[in-house]
């Protein structure tokens, strides 16, 4: 079921329009690489897929420099503080992405980084932040105590217990991190098309795939093409990650 | 170690570096480079008129060394896109847009100046047509923006299927009509395709319940709602529902779309299609050399006494923005040339527009768009009110949506008239 709308995706990239109305799921008669060239052009998904990369990229950084100290702290905290903090990153669940937009595009407006890429870089990890910190502070205290009293009767600091005890023993929390933040910020639509807006430049991949498309008229085909291009980043990281991330899930198991 | 850390380092800053690029840069007119004109517009490469556009940019680009034009493209999120950018006030120079939902209101709100005087000081009041002068002119009688393209909206008919089935001509009167959807019915021929779960669906909807209501009933109806109340509505919808029920559309009409609707007759699937002017320049020659243009019929005890037809003023129109105002003269540049007679054509010609403006002659290349324009303007057919002008936008999703119920057989009169006035509320 999973590989369906690919495999329609896919074929629908290799004809056109009579094609895919009459038989949507046959096989094409061709196997021309047009569709994906006219897509690639029209749209400028070269550029797209360039920008994705870079607001993707960087957001990602900034919410493990983010998200992993800050884990880290909670997991080895026990006031009631340290309890209040992680219920309120939970409640960061709660807020719509809608009821976000206006106050979101305010901000951007006043701080002049309107239709820049680098509010999104750094507006993107704080709508992943609350689930990346309460994923990771519960992978965290799982690194069992004798270990970190172990260092430290070595002589290691904060810093050195966090970067060479902790991390090593919670890369399954951050490569989980990664992809659910990967899948988010590729895919994230609304906002970039709001702050970063239109601009061939600037926009990302999933604001400028949709130009393909018109009210009036729509080749399907070259739109199916542009999608799938938008895909293949997806499937590819998801494809290395998520091996990853089952290797080190295994790993970690035998040695607990 | 520290070498790998170096290396990540620069690294980062390269990607910060690059990720900053652009910030403020041509998006912002009003510190960007003063030769540079944003046009935000939907002409996006691969679309419908998009080759002329670029080429005649690139025309004018040549005829004004120094000047750019930077365009941006959006698709259907053109509107909120430009509202958020004036909003910020980085807002493109030039819009090329259609007057259709929030645009309406784009001029009372003070968000894109009237051209009025512009148009005057210009020199451009004698090449627009009167008809689409008062099309964009607001209540307060404001030109909203430069009147450029506009659209003509008949009926296509696939004569060489009607041939198959034994008809000899488009029919014209609701009797020939209904014979002709029996005589296709038995060859199995669907008669007409149309889109029922879009846009192409609702104003076909409106076009054939327009039957049976007088062009001021109908704008106060389309204003307003209040289906159900105006007896005039539920005639005409009683039609619909009779011929839809005859067998008028194709199968699975209401889930269609509008790209559905024109692959079907495209592909000589269905014998008629209801099609805006940009369809028609879609055509290709070999269907075109037998398909008729003509009105739908109407009822000979109702409102109209020919096949009615849509036409309309209110395609492209060429905003100024109030960045764009702030560069009159780079503006003014770009706005003439648009309205140059040579470029004009060129439009006509390449790309099958319907324009507005006077003086030019009809498409040699797109024959069967010139044709749509004879019979729309001619003595054969009448116009029907086109609800675009007068649904408020909040309405124009929902009442397509409602447009869907109608297209399912067996709907009554009572289930679509409640669905259409539903949408007003909404």
């Amino acid at each position: 079921m999973l590989l369906l709308p690919l495999y329609y995706l896919l074929v629908s990239s290799f004809k056109d329009n009579g094609d895919i109305f009459a038989a949507p799921l046959g096989l094409p008669d061709s196997l021309s690489l047009r569709k994906f060239a006219t897509s690639v052009h029209d749209a400028r998904l070269d550029l797209a897929v360039l920008n994705s990369v870079i607001v993707t990229v960087l957001s990602l950084a900034v919410i493990l420099l983010l998200a992993v100290p800050a884990a880290y702290a909670l997991a080895r905290a026990s006031g009631k503080v340290a309890a209040a903090i992680e219920r309120a990153f939970s409640l960061g669940f709660l807020i719509p992405t809608f009821a976000a937009l206006v106050p979101t595009f305010l901000l951007a407006a006043q701080l002049g980084l309107f239709h820049t890429r680098t509010f999104i870089v750094l507006f993107l990890p704080a709508t992943s932040l609350p689930l990346a910190v309460v994923l990771l502070t519960q992978f965290m205290r799982t690194v069992p105590h004798e270990v970190e009293e172990a260092a430290r009767m070595d002589g290691a600091g904060n810093w050195t217990v966090l970067v060479r005890i902790y991390l090593p023993m919670v890369v399954p929390g951050i490569v989980t991190v990664l992809i659910l933040s990967f899948l988010a910020f590729w895919n994230e639509y609304l906002y970039s098309l709001v702050i970063i807006g239109p601009d061939e430049a600037q926009r990302t991949i999933q604001v400028a795939v949709p130009t393909l498309r018109s009210s009036l008229s729509t080749d399907f085909g070259v739109l199916s093409a542009g999608t799938v291009v938008t895909l293949i980043p997806v499937y590819a990281v998801y494809a290395v990650l998520q091996r990853r991330m089952e290797g080190a899930l295994m790993g970690g198991a035998v040695k607990v | 170690m520290k070498r790998w850390r170096n290396l990540a380092a620069g690294a980062a800053a390269i990607v910060l570096v690059a990720a900053c690029t652009g910030c403020g840069g041509p998006l912002d007119p009003k510190t960007g480079d003063p030769d540079t004109l944003v046009v935000h517009s939907r002409f996006a490469p691969g679309t419908y008129g998009a080759d002329t556009y670029s080429s005649v940019v690139a025309q004018f680009e040549r005829e004004n060394p120094g000047v750019h034009i930077k365009n941006l493209y959006n698709g259907d999120d053109i509107f909120n896109s430009f509202e958020t950018a004036r909003l910020a006030g980085k807002e493109a120079d030039i819009l090329l847009i259609n007057l259709y939902d929030k645009a309406y209101s784009w001029t009372e709100l003070g968000a894109t100046p009237p051209v009025d005087r512009y148009l005057k000081e210009w020199g451009l009041r004698d090449r627009v047509e009167p008809r689409a002068l008062k099309a964009w002119t607001d209540g307060q009688g404001r030109l909203r923006a430069f009147p450029w393209t506009g659209f003509t909206w008949p009926v296509l008919v696939n004569s060489k299927l009607l041939h198959k089935a034994g008809i000899e001509r488009a029919p014209r009167t609701l009797p020939e009509l209904r014979a002709a959807l029996k005589a296709l019915k038995a060859e199995r021929i669907p008669a007409m395709t149309i889109g029922g779960n879009d846009w192409s669906g609702q104003k076909f909807l409106m076009q054939v319940m327009q039957g049976y209501m007088e062009p001021a009933v109908a704008k106060r109806v389309f204003s307003k709602g209040g289906y159900c109340a105006e007896p005039q509505a539920r005639k005409g919808l009683r039609l619909f529902g009779e011929l839809r029920d005859a067998g008028l559309f194709v199968k699975g009409a209401q889930g269609l779309n509008a790209d559905q609707m024109n692959a079907d007759y495209l592909e000589e699937r269905a014998a008629m299609m209801p099609a805006i002017s940009s369809t028609i320049a879609a055509v290709p020659a070999p269907l075109a050399r037998h398909t008729e243009i003509t009105g739908f019929p109407v009822p000979s005890d109702g409102t109209y006494d020919k096949p009615t037809v849509y036409n309309g003023a209110t395609s492209t129109g060429i905003w100024l923005t109030p960045n764009g105002a702030e560069k009159p003269d780079l503006s003014e540049k770009f706005v003439t040339f648009l309205y140059r007679k040579d470029v004009v054509q060129k439009f006509i010609d390449k790309s099958g527009y319907v324009m507005t403006l006077r003086g030019q002659r009809p498409s040699e290349e797109r024959p069967l768009v010139s044709e749509s324009s004879r019979v729309t303007h001619g003595d054969t057919v009448s116009e029907a009110v086109m609800p675009d002008d007068y649904v408020p936008a909040a309405v124009s999703t929902p009442l397509n949506r409602a447009t869907s119920l109608a297209y399912t057989r067996g709907t009554g009169v009572q289930a679509m008239c409640k669905a259409l006035d539903t949408a007003y509320r909404s």
